[in-house]
């Protein structure tokens, strides 16, 4: 038996059960795209780009609508894989990503038109939705596209009875439950659930609490890349600015 | 085809029913339901052949076909066997849905949930599907076909996923020496699968924000309704998967709610599936 939490407490990489990883965020590093940005969270490192509002293809609604378009790299695991040309896990995560936004982005305000998020995943080390969730919501803020809220994700997961937060692949692999929460911090509205494999239903009212922990101590961080993104942005307005 | 979009009238007198309630201020939906209750429920097995099950909710029916054959396991996996799960939408179902083609956002998210609830959950014990390590393993297949769509697919599919899955029987097969055999039904009593726990599905569509919360909805309140979040949970009480659908937003207290409630509610679901099931 592996082990994933030191008599220490401390965890294979370090951390305390309700730490989270490192955290990098970069935005606006595309020219070419309306707003971009990349999110790092330990290894697990993701690219989001946002093009839009745009006009609408197809039915076209009072309110916008947010498509999204999620690829891993073939190189992102730890095992090559060949793109499918139909992969039903990254449609999933797609239209998960997109609903999530959904919810966020104020849609009103774009009426007939379209607004296409792009996830290219560079390397999966656990926590994906949860980064590229988090890579989004800087990449709509660099588009300046309406929100009302910032997007936060985390997961959280049971490991030998403790609950810990954030965890990568080789915890993953632990096999416990993943569940990964997306909330608007400043209400805490829970606007994305995911769980994967199983825990008893006592369990879950902790692991919920400790996710959205995980998401509002994201946001100051989230926070900080759009300012200094803004800041480098201001000598652009020129010297009357 | 293009999904028929509802009236202002039609969308504002579902509210007007929901929020302002029957005669004794009680909620009553426009099945004169409440707020917890379900449709009836109904499993049938099929007699002519194992693994064939029809599970409906209300209107909403969904019919599921297992099946098997043999195949070279992963390499990575030698012991292992598979289990495969699809979900088909078709016109029969609702307008709404086209016929062939590229599978709907609809179809994917239903499969991903049979995913999840099952596999990711390991409902299934696929090593037991393994008959010659590195070279020969069962695939299973399980192929759930919408027939009539009336809200709530979730609950409908994973349920006649399920019936279907401890309905089926394999062929018994033996080895001898280098060859496997496999013994049709009449030769030998077919085999069960190994299931290790039964999860299903209870889907509660939210409204207002999250003030408001309904068990099994219908087509017609999901029209209505922000999203909906699906809770699989199995008999010992265990949660197999969450999965929330568009446009949700709820706070964390009516989450934990709905996912506690998900325990009683869900053994509505059993019962159904055992009366199926006689004598077991």
């Amino acid at each position: 038996m592996p082990e994933y939490i030191s008599v220490e407490g401390l965890r294979e990489d370090g951390r305390r059960a309700n730490e989270l990883r490192r955290v990098e965020a970069n935005v606006g590093m595309f020219p070419h795209a309306d707003g971009s940005a990349y999110f790092q969270q330990g290894d697990t490192k993701v690219v989001a780009i946002v093009n839009g509002p745009k006009q609408g293809v197809g039915k076209a609604g009072d309110a916008g609508k947010v498509v999204c378009d999620f690829e891993m790299a073939a190189f992102s695991t730890t095992q090559r894989r060949k793109p499918l040309r139909l992969d039903r896990k990254n449609a999933e995560l797609g239209s998960k990503i997109a609903s999530t936004f959904e919810s966020a982005i104020m849609t009103d305000l774009y009426p007939r038109s379209q607004i296409e998020i792009s996830v290219q995943v560079l390397q999966a080390d656990g926590g994906v939705l949860a980064v590229a969730i988090n890579a989004v919501t800087l990449a709509l803020m660099d588009a300046g596209v309406a929100m009302t809220d910032f997007v936060c994700a985390c997961t959280a997961s049971v490991i030998d009875g403790t609950n810990v937060l954030d965890i990568n692949h080789y915890e993953a692999s632990a096999q416990g439950p993943e569940l990964t929460i997306a909330v608007l911090p400043s209400s805490s509205t829970i606007v994305m659930a995911e769980m994967k494999s199983r825990v008893h239903g006592d369990l879950y009212a902790g692991l919920q609490d400790l996710a959205i922990v995980g998401g509002t101590t994201l946001l100051p961080l989230l926070k900080k890349a759009v300012h200094d993104r803004t800041r480098a942005m201001l000598p652009c307005l020129g010297p009357a600015a | 085809m293009r999904e028929r979009l509802l009236t202002t009238c039609e969308r504002e007198f579902i509210h007007n029913v929901m929020k302002e309630g029957g005669e004794d201020g009680e909620l009553v939906r426009l099945d004169g339901r409440g707020k917890s209750e379900m449709r009836r429920v109904l499993v049938t097995l099929g007699r002519q052949q194992y693994g064939q099950a029809t599970a409906s909710i209300g209107n909403t029916q969904a019919i599921c076909r297992v099946s098997c054959s043999i195949v070279r396991p992963h390499e990575d996996r030698p012991t292992k066997g598979f289990v495969r799960y699809g979900v088909t939408l078709s016109p029969m179902a609702s307008p709404d849905y086209d016929a062939g083609g590229r599978p709907s956002a609809a179809s994917i998210y239903l499969t991903r949930l049979l995913e999840h609830i099952f596999r990711e959950a390991r409902a299934l014990d696929d090593e037991s599907l393994c008959i010659v390590a590195g070279e020969k393993v069962w695939a299973v297949s399980v192929n759930v076909t919408v027939t009539n769509d009336d809200g709530n697919m979730e609950d409908a599919c994973a349920l006649a996923a399920l019936a279907g899955l401890m309905h089926f029987r394999r062929p018994y097969v033996s080895i001898a020496g280098q060859d496997v055999v496999v013994h049709p039904f009449d030769e030998h009593e077919p085999v069960s699968l190994a299931i290790n726990h039964r999860p299903l599905n209870v889907t509660t569509a939210l409204f207002d924000n999250g003030d408001l919360a309904l068990v099994d909805p219908t087509k017609i309140e999901l029209k209505v309704a922000d999203g909906s979040i699906s809770v699989a949970m199995n008999t010992h009480g265990e949660i197999c998967g969450i999965n929330s659908s568009e446009g949700l937003a709820v706070d964390p207290e009516q989450m934990e709610a709905i996912v506690a409630a998900t325990k009683h509610r869900v053994t509505h679901l059993f019962t159904a599936l055992n009366k199926a099931f006689p004598k077991e």
